[in-house]
């Protein structure tokens, strides 16, 4: 991106002032600087949506909270825009119908992009093992963190957040979107004792991610 | 408040023809028990016109699927397979009266939407949760699950278990 694409005044500066961090970065000559760089720049700005359909939402409203105040770690604004996101916290139980509307909101995400699966609900189903909730949210889009509990704490969404902000810092900011969609999906099925073939994809095939 | 719903039972009972009901009370309040499902539609426009506490809303249906009732409770089993119960309310005299059939799995319940408008929901969600089918409905079909489901979850032969869809609607 150049600072000729911007056409907002405090855009342009705030990209200027990347561009030379980037420089800096660059001139310091040391391998991956840049990578650093960037992976610095996203851990500590992310940008939550919340997919809140049951009452973990409440406990999120709790981490979000003057209290716990998520805005600590970066992760102030709280968007229910998912273009304008990277991180998804599935706070709730996800039924069968819901499913195709949670995919679809993973993918209008831009890159790059986390998944929060927040409760026993979120995760596997929890105490909702009928015919109409979904067993898992990890059957229909990668998750990178688990958060067990019904409802957690708000002090272990952060802690899976803190966890999260680890993994970016030390992820490859290179690999293309497929690959990191890839990666995140088999890392939280190992997490399960899964094995990617047990995961039903989206009506297209396994490779439709 | 029991009173005024058992009048009214008596004065339905002495207009349908005799034998058609039978009247009970439990701690719910008055359940009229009528033999035969095709008494229904007169019974409900006879309560709903009643002189005194007209029934004019009809607040849902309930369905209970008796399968299988004396294996587990070693209660008397119910000669038929499941059991519909109209719940009435009088907004004048906010009073409750509950009008009950029995069916079986293949009877054809006839449709109450022409007394009670708000009985096209009731009625779909009793047929997509028991399968019970409801003559003359004029958009039978299902209002909660999903429209490919197979099944109907609240009959106690559904399995618990195994019905995660293997594959999603598209999007």
């Amino acid at each position: 991106m150049s600072t000729q694409d911007c056409s907002d005044k405090s855009l342009k500066v705030a990209v200027a002032s990347l561009e030379e961090a980037a420089s800096v970065a660059r001139e310091m000559k040391r391998p991956g600087a840049l990578e650093q760089f960037v992976n610095w720049s996203r851990k500590h700005s992310l940008w939550p949506i919340p997919f809140g359909t049951a009452c973990c939402a409440i406990e999120f409203m709790g981490m979000v909270g003057s209290s716990l105040d998520l805005s600590r770690f970066g992760a102030e604004f709280v968007r229910f825009s998912p273009r304008q996101c990277d991180l998804m916290i599935v706070a709730g139980t996800i039924v069968n119908k819901m499913a195709p509307v949670l995919r679809k909101i993973y993918l209008q995400m831009a890159e790059p992009k986390w998944v929060i699966s927040m409760g026993a609900c979120a995760c596997s189903g929890g105490m909702f093992n009928t015919y109409s909730v979904l067993q898992g949210i990890d059957r229909i889009i990668p998750v990178d963190y688990y958060v067990p509990g019904c409802p957690p704490r708000p002090e272990a969404v952060l802690y899976a957040i803190l966890e999260l902000q680890k993994r970016i810092s030390e992820e490859s900011s290179v690999l293309s979107s497929k690959e990191r969609h890839r990666e995140a999906w088999v890392r939280g099925l190992k997490a399960r004792g899964r094995t990617p073939k047990s995961i039903i994809l989206h009506g297209k095939g396994e490779d439709s991610l | 408040m029991t009173d005024t719903a058992r009048e009214a039972a008596k004065r339905l009972a002495a207009k349908m023809r005799t034998g058609a009901l039978r009247m009970s009370e439990d701690k719910r309040g008055v359940v009229v028990e009528l033999n035969s499902a095709g008494d229904l539609i007169q019974a409900l426009e006879f309560v709903k016109k009643d002189s005194e506490s007209p029934f004019d809303m009809l607040m849902t249906i309930s369905a209970v699927d008796w399968l299988r009732w004396k294996e587990q409770t070693g209660m008397p089993q119910p000669e038929k397979r499941y059991s519909l119960t109209y719940n009435l309310y009088s907004m004048s005299k906010k009073v409750r009266l509950f009008v009950q059939i029995a069916i079986m799995p293949a009877d054809v319940v006839p449709s109450a939407v022409s007394v009670y408008a708000s009985a096209n929901w009731a009625e779909r969600e009793v047929f997509d949760m028991f399968g019970i089918q409801f003559g003359g409905h004029p958009e039978l079909r299902r209002i909660y699950l999903p429209e490919d489901f197979s099944g109907h979850p609240l009959q106690k032969d559904f399995p618990l278990q195994g019905h995660e869809p293997q594959d999603f609607p598209q999007e």
